[in-house]
């Protein structure tokens, strides 16, 4: 039994062009939205969501439904955000950590209320773009993608007692740089 | 609370998950980041520019064995210039000719008449003279 979305795949492997069109667009948004949590750059982060579908048109012929629709999805566009931020260097991640601490601590609460939800994003934000990348990756993936454990694991080629300490980690850093909005 | 060192007993199990539920919330509300309007007219134009490129790589594949074959014909045309220019004859039986007719001759092994030819031509040479 397939997923619906692994059905479109399969009727855009035999020629369907609409069935590739549905899926650019129902995966568009969560994608978009996944690669500009993952890479610093929101203009590259479109540019890697581009070439994730553009991996996907080009491979149809290739296209076997063995996994979720989702999960090969999410699977290439990690793979990229991950070489994306290898080529990237390490010295500029060191680089991003300290912008993030800074603008973690800029971005501290403030008494103006009108303020404190777009603030408390802000310090969310940055402290997830403090987290190791595969920290993140799982993490956006099990909290606003909504994937079980298992198909994480498939997408960041792991195992899912792998995907639960990942988890386990990230939330663990997470609480410690958010006391203030967690407490 | 336990103390450093010990494992956490029940209360602290709650209130670590209670604060990884918290922070599971922060991260669930934070607000979606949308593609840009140009997002889709980019991913069409980009697709165009694989295929393009896919296209000329196919070509280049397919005029790769290509390039092989014309070396590999080269090389063998020469081996066989050199195999047949081996001379067959023995090697005091070489004439230079110079025209079609004698050619012929040579070609047809009569290399009495052919140097019966080359006396007379020397004959008339001499008569000439």
């Amino acid at each position: 039994m397939i997923d619906a979305d692994a059905e479109l795949m399969v009727r855009f492997r035999e020629g369907d062009r609409s069935a590739f069109e549905q899926l650019f667009h129902r995966y568009t948004p969560p994608l978009v939205n996944f690669l500009a949590r993952m890479v610093p750059e929101r203009a590259r982060a479109e540019e890697l969501a581009q070439e994730v579908f553009v991996r996907i048109y080009r491979a149809r012929d290739r296209y076997e439904p063995t996994a979720r629709f989702s999960t090969f999805l999410f699977g290439i566009a990690h793979r990229l955000a991950l070489n994306e931020l290898d080529r990237a260097h390490r010295r500029r991640e060191q680089a991003l950590d300290e912008a993030a601490a800074g603008r973690l601590a800029a971005a501290g609460p403030q008494a103006d209320e009108a303020y404190a939800g777009k603030r408390t994003a802000e310090r969310v934000d940055a402290a997830l773009e403090g987290l190791p990348a595969r920290q993140r990756a799982a993490l956006l993936l099990r909290v606003q993608e909504e994937l079980g454990y298992e198909e994480i694991a498939s997408i960041l080629a792991t195992s899912t007692s792998s995907v639960k300490s990942l988890l386990h980690r990230a939330r663990e850093t997470l609480a410690a740089r958010l006391e203030e909005e967690i407490s | 609370m336990s103390k450093p060192g010990e494992p956490p007993g029940a209360p602290d199990e709650e209130l670590q998950s209670e604060r990884f539920r918290k922070v599971d919330e922060l991260v669930a509300r934070l607000p979606q980041v949308e593609p840009s309007p140009q997002f889709e007219a980019g991913f069409w134009a980009r697709l165009a520019r694989a295929e393009e490129g896919a296209g000329r790589r196919t070509i280049l594949r397919y005029l790769r064995p290509a390039r092989w074959l014309v070396g590999a014909g080269a090389a063998a045309a020469l081996a066989l210039l050199l195999t047949l220019g081996d001379p067959a004859l023995p090697e005091q039986d070489w004439t230079i000719v110079a025209d079609a007719e004698s050619f012929d001759l040579l070609r047809e092994g009569d290399l009495e008449l052919l140097s019966a030819l080359d006396v007379l031509e020397a004959w008339n040479g001499n008569q000439d003279i």
